[in-house]
């Protein structure tokens, strides 16, 4: 036999007598654990270079039922976060549990005239240790001065295309998701996907985020949820958790050698409140360059964001507009980068 | 996926009885599955994890969580197959939260009875625990669990040349210290 044939037949140790006890102790105690779901699960990592508008995908074809009622609070949030193994680590807990604290304090004094519109465009490449690397996603975020309630806001827009791994040739195209954020605070008050088959809408009104999802088709299903945002009701935050988001906040950060701040991100808020997914970003300057995209070469600031413990990602933003130029994600054994490829306007 | 990798055919009728139990909350039911199929999902989890401890945390949130996830259970396909590949999840799950490496090597967590009678086993076994977690799961599931390149990929999230490339490198070290005796 050899060591290959060997490995098949290793011993390996018997559990112990008592967690059986202490499984069902748990059970008895109350304790509920999310499971991962049957389908294959894209990997936290990968899924960083999504937009959130493909988990309202996922959340279609994660429901099922007939005639239009309100979806089932455990099963359905389930299915959901086990299926969206994006949303902040803080969502992700195997049991509901309160935000960690922000690390820093809030950002304030935004040089909110420092904001400005345009579209950008991204390439995003994954690379598996160091060896296979694929670029098939490009993600375009558009930003332009519109109104809403007879107000001045800014119209933040998302969408990526990106090939499928089976066929490059297929591509995937998210839906279109629109953000309006208030000029004034950087707070979004209103964003929206609308899919085909769905449409996902959520209001922020003060500190509360109401959330309203609607699926149509052959198996209708819908929620109407809030959830508190915490927080200064004045200060900036992110909807949702891909690196994208920030590009707007990012160009009006007080940004300098050794800056830090927090600010709170807003995920899926989910039938169950109680497991909203909102957690702090923290931010901080960790140093400065001069780095080369398709786009240009641009004398950036270097910040890294933290979100949990595990979340770890590099920002380079150039120190003149605020662009959002790199983004890198580091981990053992997987990198994950988007370089501006073009912009409008042009860069200076 | 199909359930090749247990070897197992689709659960009996006592079985699917438990299941429906389990899903109801029946603490009976559950134990019943429990005592089918935990020992066979703690080992997979020790293979995964490398460690007794983190293989006792990832079958107790199995089965706390199994009731509900048997809702989403289709009935398709082996039970047993899908129990593993919910395992194989959580367990990897586990591996990717894990912010520190063990710094215990296998031999000396386990506990005399239960560590490889013969030298060989002994070093193969050290040898599989001080791969990198990346390399052993990809090595578990392939050499000992039994599944495909296309299955692990999916378990993993990672293509199946990215689980070639590893399973290659899992291979040379594994063959490398096995030489060495490293």
């Amino acid at each position: 036999m050899t060591w290959k044939e060997d490995l098949r037949t290793l011993p390996a140790p018997e559990p112990p007598d008592e967690l059986l006890w202490h499984i069902l102790a748990s059970r008895a105690a109350g304790v509920r654990v999310v499971l991962p779901g049957e389908h294959p699960t894209v990997s936290r990592r990968v899924a960083l270079l999504l937009v959130a508008a493909a988990a309202a995908v996922v959340l279609v074809m994660s429901t099922r039922g007939g005639g239009l009622h309100p979806v089932d609070r455990n099963k359905a949030h389930q299915d959901i976060s086990a299926a969206l193994p994006f949303w902040p680590p803080d969502a992700m807990a195997q049991e509901a549990r309160p935000p960690h604290p922000p690390r820093y304090e809030p950002v304030r004094n935004l040089r909110v005239a420092r904001a400005h519109g345009g579209t950008w465009t991204y390439q995003a490449c994954s690379a598996f240790d160091d060896v296979l690397t694929k670029c098939r996603a490009r993600f375009t975020i558009a930003v332009s001065k519109a109104e809403r309630d007879g107000q001045p806001v800014w119209l933040v827009s998302q969408q990526e295309k990106s090939a499928r791994a089976w066929s490059p040739t297929d591509t995937i195209r998210t839906p279109l998701d629109s953000t309006y954020v208030d000029p004034a605070t950087l707070r979004p008050i209103y964003h929206e996907i609308n899919g085909k088959g769905f449409h996902f809408v959520r209001r922020i009104i003060g500190d509360t985020v109401r959330e309203t999802l609607d699926i149509s088709g052959a198996h209708p299903r819908s929620w109407r949820t809030n959830a508190s945002i915490p927080g200064a009701q004045n200060a900036p935050f992110v909807l949702r958790w891909a690196r994208f988001d920030l590009a707007l906040l990012l160009e009006v950060l007080p940004l300098e050698r050794a800056w830090r701040g927090s600010v709170y991100s807003v995920g899926l808020v989910g039938p169950d409140p109680s497991k909203a997914a909102i957690a702090p970003i923290d931010l901080r300057v960790v140093g400065s360059g001069r780095i080369e995209v398709p786009a240009g070469t641009f004398d950036c600031w270097k910040v890294e964001l933290r979100q949990g413990d595990d979340t770890r990602l590099t920002l380079w933003v150039s120190k003149d507009r605020g662009w959002l130029v790199k983004t890198e994600l580091r981990e053992p054994d997987f990198r994950a980068e988007s370089a501006l490829l073009s912009a409008t306007p042009p860069a200076p | 996926m199909q359930a090749a990798a247990s070897g197992e055919s689709g659960a009996s009728i006592d079985q699917i009885d438990h299941i429906v139990g389990a899903r109801a909350g029946d603490p009976d039911a559950l134990a019943s599955l429990y005592r089918a199929y935990g020992a066979a999902l703690y080992r997979l989890a020790y293979r995964l994890t490398g460690t007794p401890q983190d293989a006792e945390d990832v079958v107790h949130d199995v089965f706390v969580g199994l009731p509900e996830a048997l809702g989403r259970y289709e009935e398709r396909g082996s039970f047993a197959g899908w129990l593993k590949r919910v395992t194989a999840r959580v367990a990897l799950m586990r591996l990717r939260t894990r912010t520190r490496r063990r710094e215990v090597m296998l031999n000396a967590t386990l506990p005399a009875d239960q560590r490889p009678a013969d030298v060989e086993s002994m070093a193969l076994e050290t040898a599989i625990n001080a791969l990198p977690d990346r390399l052993r799961s990809v090595l578990v599931l392939k050499e000992v669990e039994g599944y495909s390149h296309a299955e692990v990929s999916e378990l993993l999230g990672i293509s199946e040349g990215t689980s070639r490339v590893r399973l290659n490198r899992a291979m040379k070290r594994l063959r490398r210290m096995l030489e060495n005796g490293t």
